[in-house]
């Protein structure tokens, strides 16, 4: 049971991180990215064919965070002079371009084949415990990052991003570079996302493109809705419950008798909906709401 | 207000998960049972494929359970969703390892899923046997934790390959395959066969999936002229396929694989548009008693090539822990897979017969629905007879039978 827990920890903050991702960019300055999966899979991938590769981490691990920043500047650049359904539906597109890219460039990315064998950090060493190691790793990284994160909310730059967030216009008059600031939060929430797919490729040892689907994004964007939008501990939170839903459904039906096959599935699926529902009928704020006037 | 709804909420959710968890944390303490489990897709891409797998695993443990279990430990079944997806399957694998204690996962279906779960596995000593067609999931160090009834792409491309040769008028052949992890690989042996039995290949395409149409695709295969289309693919992606060829009114043969070319796909194109269309699958034994005995427990089994490949899977793991007569362990499974499925031995068709022979010391051949299942060295299927079918009239009729 540990030994299970602590798999589910893991992936929980890998989670957590991109989640914590979205809401620089969301949560923060209202930037919409339905194609938070693209800098998840950019991070995954460099690092992956890198440590494949030969190179060793401490280059793999800053070159996969470096990518997957000027990824997101990138897009930014092109995409946010765009706003609101058309930026949504450039970063959805962006997302889809890449995955079928890492699907059909099997020079670069081993096609379909995937990534296999990808070299685990430090795993002779930690031997006997190595779950624990990297679960203790990643919660060292979720701190850190959730840290930095929520210094950077309170200062100068942070109000900026929420008063764009609120009205762009306005913080344009105030005489802030609008673009530039959107630019970096941008850039900022993908470098965290490729944080994330860094740690995601390294736990799995194996990376493939349809892991990469739309679908995961969406799966990001529940966990920020539902633990609270603009709020890092919500962000967290919102992680925790949308993995704790989906794995405690796991559970129900192994007690559950008449329940059986296909049924089963179902009503995992079912039951997290309605959970979903439920929790955005009594608290469209999210578990968290952001605190005004919290910094 | 809102702190105390909160903790309301947190307090709520905390126990309601302690109270789901509760009945496996107990189950998992119990030792009399051996825990195996399934890892089927039930939804996702290969969603129509894992219940019937499933319902085979099922059917064969209730036979073994009902003629007194394993050295009178009965096995115990847990069943996960892989959702056809790599780290929805890490997750239900690290469940079933770590919380029900299993020592053999059986039917993994998608070979993504079975190559993430495959480093997991073989650091917690689980032997884990699938479908999976990709070679790279029988490649690597895994200690021979992992095994697979389904035959490599490579003997795969060969044996279509064999039947295509055998059709004289086939001179020129096109390849049009789905971007998967095998279409490579299958198209390499594939067309290296006809080549070297003097066909030409007029054209190779590797296509997206989802897309609406594929008339580009088909227009280009079709401006080469090809008197055969080989198209590897699932049934989604091959119903569009289809019609687009149709439409295109192309007058030579297509070959497919039958697990595309199921009773799903001749609804969605209509007879007419899928009439004359060979396919191919690894075919079950028919007259094997393994198969007879599958058939009556599985009535619907028989409309896919996995389900008597699932049957097989779970009666070698029970046969591979019959003939260790001490622990149950997934090193015990590896480590006898081979003695209870390859030859020498006296041939079984049945986990009851073998049983009782490995009981009085003999040494047994087990010989299974889906084939003899007899396994390499690294673990994949030796050799295995394919079924060669063409829909005639709404149906798919069986032609031939081919052996490698």
């Amino acid at each position: 049971m540990i030994a299970y827990l602590t798999a589910i920890a893991t992936l929980v903050g890998v989670r957590a991180l991109l989640t914590l991702g979205l809401n620089v960019q969301w949560g923060l300055t209202g930037l919409v990215n339905l194609g938070a999966v693209a800098f998840f899979a950019v991070g995954a991938y460099t690092s992956a064919l890198l440590a494949v590769g030969g190179a060793p981490l401490v280059f793999a691990w800053p070159a996969a965070v470096g990518l997957a920043t000027a990824a997101g500047a990138g897009l930014a650049m092109v995409a946010l002079r765009l706003r609101e359904d058309y930026l949504a539906i450039v970063t959805l597109g962006f997302g889809e371009v890449l995955r079928l890219f890492l699907l059909n460039e099997a020079w670069l990315t081993r096609g379909a084949n995937g990534v296999t064998a990808i070299p685990r950090p430090l795993h002779a060493r930690f031997a006997g415990h190595y779950d624990l190691f990297y679960l203790a790793l990643v919660l060292v990284v979720v701190a850190l990052v959730y840290a930095a994160l929520e210094r950077l909310r309170r200062s100068p730059f942070g109000r900026v991003l929420r008063a764009i967030r609120e009205d762009e216009i306005v913080a344009a008059v105030a005489g802030k570079p609008v673009f530039r600031f959107k630019v970096q939060a941008f850039a900022l929430g993908a470098g965290i996302a490729g944080l994330a797919g860094i740690l995601f490729a390294h736990y799995l040892a194996y990376v493939e493109p349809n892991m990469f689907l739309p679908q995961e994004s969406l799966f990001v964007w529940l966990a920020l809705i539902l633990g609270g939008s603009g709020n890092n501990r919500g962000a967290l939170l919102g992680s925790l419950v949308l993995l704790g839903l989906l794995e405690g459904s796991r559970f129900a039906k192994d007690v559950i008798p008449f329940l059986t096959g296909v049924r089963l599935a179902a009503a995992q699926q079912i039951l997290v909906g309605v959970v979903l529902v439920v929790l955005m009928i009594r608290r469209p704020e999210g578990l968290l709401p952001e605190q005004p006037g919290s910094d | 207000m809102t702190t105390m709804t909160r903790r309301e909420l947190l307090k709520a959710s905390g126990t309601a998960g302690l109270v789901l968890s509760a009945p496996a944390i107990l189950s998992a303490q119990s030792k009399e049972p051996i825990p195996i489990g399934t890892l089927c897709p039930l939804t996702g891409a290969g969603g129509s494929y894992g219940p019937d797998m499933q319902r085979s695993v099922v059917a064969v443990v209730e036979r073994i359970n009902k003629a007194g279990g394993i050295n009178a430990r009965p096995i115990q079944l847990f069943h996960e969703d892989d959702q056809t997806n790599a780290e929805a399957g890490v997750r239900a694998a690290r469940k079933l390892i770590d919380v029900n204690k299993v020592v053999a996962i059986v039917s993994t279906w998608a070979s993504a899923v079975t190559l993430a779960v495959k480093p997991l596995c073989v650091e917690a000593r689980v032997f884990v046997i699938g479908v999976s067609g990709a070679d790279s999931v029988t490649q690597g160090d895994h200690k021979g934790y992992i095994a697979r009834t389904q035959p490599n792409t490579n003997l795969q491309g060969r044996m279509y390959a064999k039947f295509a040769v055998s059709k004289k008028e086939w001179k020129r052949v096109a390849y049009m395959a789905l971007q998967t992890p095998y279409a490579q690989s299958f198209g390499d042996a594939f067309t290296g066969v006809l080549k070297a039995a003097g066909v030409t290949i007029t054209d190779s395409l590797i296509y997206e999936d989802k897309k609406p149409s594929y008339r580009s695709e088909v227009t280009r295969v079709l401006a080469t002229n090809p008197d055969l289309i080989m198209l590897e693919g699932y049934t989604p992606d091959s119903v569009v396929m289809a019609k687009d060829i149709y439409r295109a009114a192309y007058k030579g043969a297509v070959l497919a694989p039958s697990f595309a070319i199921n009773a799903k796909f001749i609804e969605g194109v209509g007879a007419e548009v899928a009439e004359g269309i060979w396919n191919m699958d690894r075919a079950p034994l028919f007259d094997s008693p393994a198969y007879k005995e599958f058939s009556a427990a599985v009535p619907r089994g028989d409309q896919s090539p996995y389900a008597p490949q699932a049957w097989d899977q779970m009666t070698l793991v029970a046969l591979a822990l019959a003939a260790a007569k001490g622990e149950a362990s997934g090193t015990v499974i590896k480590d006898n897979l081979r003695t209870v499925s390859n030859p020498p031995g006296t041939v079984v068709y049945s986990f009851a017969d073998g049983a009782r022979l490995l009981g009085e010391g003999k040494k047994i051949n087990y010989e299974g629905a889906s084939g003899s299942c007899d396994f390499d060295q690294i673990g994949d299927i030796l050799s295995a007879p394919f079924s060669v079918q063409q829909v005639r009239k709404g149906k798919s009729e069986l032609v031939m039978i081919i052996n490698p």
